[in-house]
């Protein structure tokens, strides 16, 4: 039999045991619904998991605490909250904590950015035979983009821009939040 | 409030912390999630909350009313009169404008202009979810799948659950009511597989439908005329990418919000587009809705049970009625005939296959697949016949997106025709945009368990890795996804 009949057995059989499961406990658990429970246990995990996870997110995300404090400008309190929260971001910025974000954000404009001409430039790079003349392009271009290779403007039709914001899921109307 | 924001977050931390604290005394728990769920909808308008009450106070009444009565014509009239009620909220909601626009046009037209009571209605969020909702448990007591529930606090929490209550998944009563009796529980698969699906439903909203919606879909689909068959192509592919994402990652959110509540929803997708054909597509693709059009539409108006011809008709009216539901337009009735007509001609198709041997007759793909092929019959014609089905269902599923998406019929069919000129070059089919959309479809190629998986192996974790896992997890969406929030496309629904 071949690997791929074989796979495609597996993965068939595999698809009806968990449909089996879910069939069996109305849902997608895929253990008896009374096993391993200890609901006071898991709380206190969760609750655990989810400050954890506000410690992470305040740290290496302060810039976003400082954005949602703007929204409280108007309320009493709120100028203090606002303060707070800068000071507690330009301390993270000082520790270089803010840098993480700042990193992905710049791979994906890098990303965001690239061409065709890019990629393929990548693989052209690396001659079978280094020659003087031609020197190949670094492949590691640095985060700043000052070695970015030049390319062709990406240009949208002026017809073809929303008059309206872009950020949006839908044309249709949205709802205040 | 939506569940992406910092808002939700902290809802959501005092609802899990005090309502878990009160899991002794499910009574008053009950109580508090439903005020924490009319917390949630009045963040967008509190008059919603007084239609959701008034909605949920007509079922309740009903369910009472049908179980309390003795005769199968006062219980037929009962449930009559409750699907009629709730058919005219949403009605009203929806279609008024558009109903009194056309009469409008019509009287003008016959020279007998009138000032008609034109009103400002704002569609309240979720409108049809909580009224599907409602209809399927008046419509099941009446069956006597359940019993009419005497305490109206099930009831009104039913229907306003604030993880599926604007955009679903819709939620059987027979599945829920059950729940609420019984004593919650949160067991470490419910935990993990919560954090697990509310990290992936955040992904697909807030990386993959955010992009393709701000950097391609929202600009060609504005003035499709403006570009060139290759970023027309990738746009629609992009599309059934970013609605796909975009709404399954609500689902996933509702769900994973659900499970850390201690309850258990149904999976509403499972990688629709790997579907080989239109009906295992709708086995797939909104699970819960497909199954309520299956169950309270396309049953009454008559099912298979009528022959060929009768069964055609109502899959054609049901998909078309579901396309209707979408909204007072064209568009949406066209997509729902795309469907219809798809339906029909697949089901005409396949009467003429012929059956295979039982023993060896197996659903390809999975449960629920509309091609039938046999692990005997030979590999290459298998994986022919299969990848055939995948293009061709995906195909005509764009196609009808296309109709779906469109603010207008002349922009749909500008769309089309531009679809055909491939002279120019394509603005947007850049690496990143393509990269995207090629790596969402192939996703739905993995293998269907891996979430369930993945879950399991989360299981043993424990408070500080998830920690870790759901804090660097949010941050990495963060940091990867575009600025800003966009409201999920199913709450105009």
């Amino acid at each position: 039999m071949s690997f791929a009949l074989e796979f495609r057995r597996k993965q068939q059989l595999l698809e009806h045991e968990v449909q089996h499961a879910r069939q069996a406990n109305k849902g997608f658990v895929s253990m008896p619904a009374d096993c391993g429970t200890d609901t006071k246990g898991n709380r206190r995990r969760v609750l655990f998991a989810l400050v954890i996870a506000g410690g992470v997110l305040a740290i290496f995300n302060s810039g976003g605490l400082v954005q949602y404090s703007y929204d409280f400008a108007d309320s009493p309190g709120g100028e203090k909250m606002i303060e707070v929260s800068e000071s507690w971001h330009d301390m993270m910025s000082e520790s270089r904590m803010t840098e993480f974000i700042d990193h992905i954000r710049g791979s994906i404009a890098m990303a965001r950015e690239s061409s065709w001409q890019d990629l393929t430039f990548g693989f052209a790079a690396v001659p079978a035979e280094p020659d003087s003349s031609t020197q190949p392009q670094p492949l590691i271009v640095p985060a700043n983009g000052e070695s970015l290779p030049e390319r062709k403007e990406h240009q949208v039709p002026e017809a073809a821009k929303p008059a309206g914001p872009i950020m949006r899921a839908s044309a249709r109307p949205s709802y205040p939040n | 409030m939506l569940f992406p924001t910092l808002d939700f977050a902290l809802f959501f931390l005092a609802v899990f912390g005090i309502s878990w604290e009160m899991r002794t005394r499910p009574e008053a728990r009950k109580v508090f999630l439903l005020a924490a769920s009319y917390f949630f909808y009045s963040y967008w308008d509190w008059r919603f909350a007084a239609l959701l009450a008034g909605s949920s106070l007509i079922n309740y009444t009903a369910g009472r009313l049908i179980g309390l009565s003795g005769t199968q014509r006062e219980r037929k009239f009962l449930l009559g009169i409750a699907v009629t009620l709730n058919l005219a909220i949403l009605g009203f909601f929806k279609y008024y404008g558009f109903f009194l626009d056309s009469l409008a046009h019509v009287l003008a037209q016959a020279g007998l202009e009138r000032d008609l009571p034109f009103l400002e209605i704002i569609l309240p969020v979720g409108i049809s979810f909580f009224t599907f909702q409602g209809i399927s448990y008046v419509t099941d007591v009446y069956r006597r799948q359940i019993k009419a529930v005497d305490s109206p606090l099930d009831v009104f929490l039913y229907i306003s659950f604030f993880p599926q209550l604007v955009a679903g998944p819709i939620v059987r009563a027979a599945d829920f009511l059950p729940q609420l009796k019984a004593e919650p529980r949160l067991d470490r698969s419910l935990v993990s597989l919560g954090i697990l699906l509310i990290l992936v439903g955040l992904f697909k909203k807030m990386v993959i439908a955010n992009y393709l919606a701000s950097e391609l879909v929202d600009q060609v689909f504005f003035d499709p005329s403006a570009f060139a068959g290759p970023d027309l192509a990738l746009a629609v592919y992009a599309y059934a990418v970013q609605i796909y994402c975009d709404f399954s990652g609500y689902s996933d959110i509702a769900i994973g919000v659900a499970a850390l509540l201690g309850y258990r929803f149904r999976w509403n997708f499972n990688q629709p587009y790997r579907a080989a054909s239109l009906k295992e597509f709708w086995r797939r693709w909104h699970i819960s809705l497909s199954e309520w059009l299956r169950d309270y539409l396309y049953k009454p108006l008559g099912g298979s049970r009528g022959g060929s011809f009768a069964t055609t008709r109502n899959l054609f009216l049901t998909m078309v009625l579901g396309g209707i539901w979408h909204g007072a337009a064209w568009t949406f009735v066209i997509w729902g005939l795309i469907h219809g007509t798809s339906l029909a001609v697949e089901r005409l198709v396949m009467s003429f296959k012929t059956a295979p041997a039982p023993s060896a007759a197996v659903a390809a793909g999975g449960y629920g697949s509309g091609t039938i092929v046999s692990l005997d019959e030979p590999e290459e014609s298998w994986w022919f016949s299969r990848t055939l089905g995948v293009l061709v269902t995906f195909h005509i599923v764009c196609l009808a997106w296309i109709f779906f998406r469109a603010e207008s019929l002349d922009v749909a069919l500008a769309y089309i025709k531009g679809l055909t000129n491939w002279s120019a070059p394509g603005e947007f089919t850049q690496p990143f945009l393509v990269a995207l959309v090629a790596a969402s479809l192939a996703a739905h190629f993995l293998p269907g368990a891996m979430v369930m998986r993945a879950a399991k192996a989360l299981e043993p974790v424990g408070p500080i890795g998830l920690g870790f896992l759901l804090g660097f997890g949010i941050l990495l969406i963060k940091a990867v996804a575009p600025e800003g929030t966009a409201p999920f496309i199913y709450f105009q629904f």
